[in-house]
């Protein structure tokens, strides 16, 4: 008994040495561009490093909030990235509702056309998807952004797959009760399923947050540029002054992380449930 | 039983339900696809008119020394960041599945790469990356190696390593350039922990008393690892697979934002070259050609994986 005890202590200390050492790894390039963005000019390029700045200075942030409009970048992003969430979870729910519930005409050849677009890469359709927003004159505007994504494949598959799994008797009892199609997704299946619709709120949030490719194809004016777009411009412009890049990939990196750290226990569910679809 | 298998209202319901979904589809997606096929046989500046020219653009591209290095890199980075990142994230995975105190703060901080953007990310990296003021040569500078311009090396990785210890190889031996593994190695940091959570999710659901029937059968951990956890994960490992393969032939961030496919074309990916042709040169058609390629490229491996790997996969 008192082996095996010493034994289990032996084996989770060498446990957590291999992953504090991981930690580390992926903890360090964070630690090391804030403390950089934290630095004066003179102390960035001085050799040897120091992860503790000697003297903390905010001159870099400074820098930036100057040079470039970031607070408007951050609330063109919040705005981008909010539009797409909110609709992608209202028109994958009706769509979604329509596979699981109702039974119509080519149902399945339908699905089935749904799954196969998830299989076309972005960077394939990408020119027509631009000819077709230029021939609308949405080129430059957050529309050109925003709608391409008000609905998608990925989100009408999940949340399909979830109203599958709500037992069909309440929707009878519902339907019987003269309760309406509309009426019954919004007042019984959607307050049930709110884990799916948590994680896809969470990943279209941040993978339109964090889209880098397509602001940067349709938009030029810098008034409607998003904080990827608008941080790569910065530094393209302002040549490699690490500690302003730093900052402003500070400022950038800290709210989606913060929203992480309050939600991750959404998150992590989220991808998990969608990890274990196949399996 | 009605005659109809259908419900009227159903019908009229489903119609108004999935109409905005498929309106998107439609437009952004599936015509799309059909016009992204026609350009890649027409001549196009966005501008002028369009010229039909058949298949003379995909002749173009395979007759392209530009675009093979692209092909051959995107091959060389997914050959590098899906098995790499497969094993670390595998191995991350086991390690988080044992009972230890603090297994949550773990998960989070491996967690936090995957949250950051590709942009934010790559600058960071590059930082670490500098070759004059980066912390990497400082640091490997300690262990006495030489510092290595590690996002502006076109030589190949092999071709340094076996350098630094004298030994010349042919230039065809030499891998995949310096550059590319640097661009390879912030991507593993970045995605390691989405596929450790999916593992991770895979390896909870083994249930405990399977290991312990081969401990009373006398198994050790290793064959219990090779005769239970490796079974039972494989559709898991399986959908990791898939995924990190498509997604590795899409790379194209980190790439525009740290060396726009340099020096020397020798980071050069073909979503960069997609992109570079299209909206920086104006090639509609001839970027079309090429995206099609990356696209029979992607639709091949998948189909490739499910048919070869699909029968082995234990459900």
């Amino acid at each position: 008994m008192k082996k095996s005890g010493v034994r289990t202590v032996v084996r989770h200390s060498v446990l957590h040495l291999v992953l504090i050492a991981g930690a580390i790894i992926m903890l360090f390039p964070f630690l090391w561009g804030i403390s950089t963005s934290l630095k004066d000019m003179r102390e960035v390029l001085s050799s040897p490093f120091s992860l503790i700045p000697k003297n903390i200075t905010l001159v870099n942030y400074a820098n930036v909030v100057r040079s470039i409009p970031i607070v408007r970048f951050f609330i063109n992003s919040v705005i981008v990235s909010a539009a797409i969430t909110v609709s992608q979870l209202f028109t994958c729910s009706l769509s979604a509702y329509a596979f699981a519930r109702l039974r119509f005409p080519f149902r399945d050849g339908l699905f089935y056309i749904l799954l196969g677009t998830m299989m076309i890469p972005q960077h394939v359709i990408m020119i027509p998807v631009y000819i077709i927003l230029n021939f609308f004159r949405l080129i430059d505007t957050y529309a050109a952004m925003i709608v391409p994504f008000i609905s998608g494949a990925f989100g009408t598959f999940l949340l399909r797959q979830f109203f599958l799994t709500i037992p069909k008797e309440l929707e009878e009892a519902a339907i019987l009760d003269g309760c309406g199609h509309l009426r019954f997704l919004f007042k019984i299946m959607l307050p049930l399923s709110r884990p799916i619709l948590a994680t896809l709120a969470i990943f279209t949030f941040m993978w339109s947050w964090n889209n880098y490719l397509w602001p940067l194809i349709v938009t030029n004016r810098i008034e409607i540029r998003t904080l990827q777009y608008g941080l790569a411009m910065f530094k393209e412009e302002g040549g490699l002054n690490w500690g302003q890049l730093m900052a402003g990939t500070t400022i950038a990196t800290v709210p989606i992380l913060a929203l992480f750290l309050v939600m991750q226990r959404q998150f992590i569910q989220g991808i998990t449930l969608t990890g274990l679809r196949e399996g | 039983m009605s005659a109809s298998k259908y419900r009227g209202s159903d019908i009229k319901s489903a119609v108004l339900l999935i109409l905005p979904t498929y309106l998107v589809l439609f437009i952004f997606i599936i015509i799309p696809i059909f016009f992204a096929f026609f350009l890649s046989f027409n001549k196009w500046n966005l501008l002028g008119s369009m010229k039909f020219v058949g298949i003379s653009q995909y002749k173009k591209l395979f007759a392209s020394e530009e675009f093979w290095k692209a092909v051959t890199n995107t091959f060389y980075y997914s050959f590098i960041t899906v098995p790499v990142g497969i094993l670390i994230s595998l191995f991350l995975a086991m390690l988080l599945n044992s009972k230890i105190r603090g297994i949550q703060i773990y998960r989070t901080i491996y967690f936090m790469p995957v949250m950051t953007s590709v942009i934010a990310s790559a600058f960071i990296w590059q930082w670490i990356f500098q070759s004059q003021n980066g912390i990497l040569n400082y640091l490997i500078g300690l262990i006495g190696l030489k510092p290595l311009s590690w996002l502006n090396e076109p030589r190949g990785i092999l071709t340094v390593i076996f350098r630094s210890i004298g030994v010349t190889i042919p230039k065809w031996l030499g891998g995949p350039s310096v550059t590319l593994v640097a661009i390879s190695i912030m991507t593993i940091w970045k995605n390691t922990g989405y596929y450790m959570i999916i593992f991770l999710a895979g390896l909870q659901n083994i249930p405990r008393s399977l290991y312990e029937a081969a401990e009373i059968d006398g198994a050790g951990k290793v064959k219990s690892f090779f005769a239970i956890t490796l079974p039972i994960l494989s559709p898991t490992t399986y959908f990791v697979l898939i995924m990190s393969v498509i997604v590795s032939f899409q790379v194209f961030e980190q790439v525009a934002v740290t060396t726009q496919g340099g020096p020397l074309n020798s980071s050069l990916v073909l979503v960069y070259f997609i992109y570079q042709k299209a909206f920086k040169f104006l090639e509609v058609g001839y970027a079309s050609s090429a995206a099609f390629i990356l696209f029979a490229i992607v639709l091949a491996l998948t189909f490739f994986q499910v048919k070869l790997l699909g029968k082995r996969v234990h459900y």
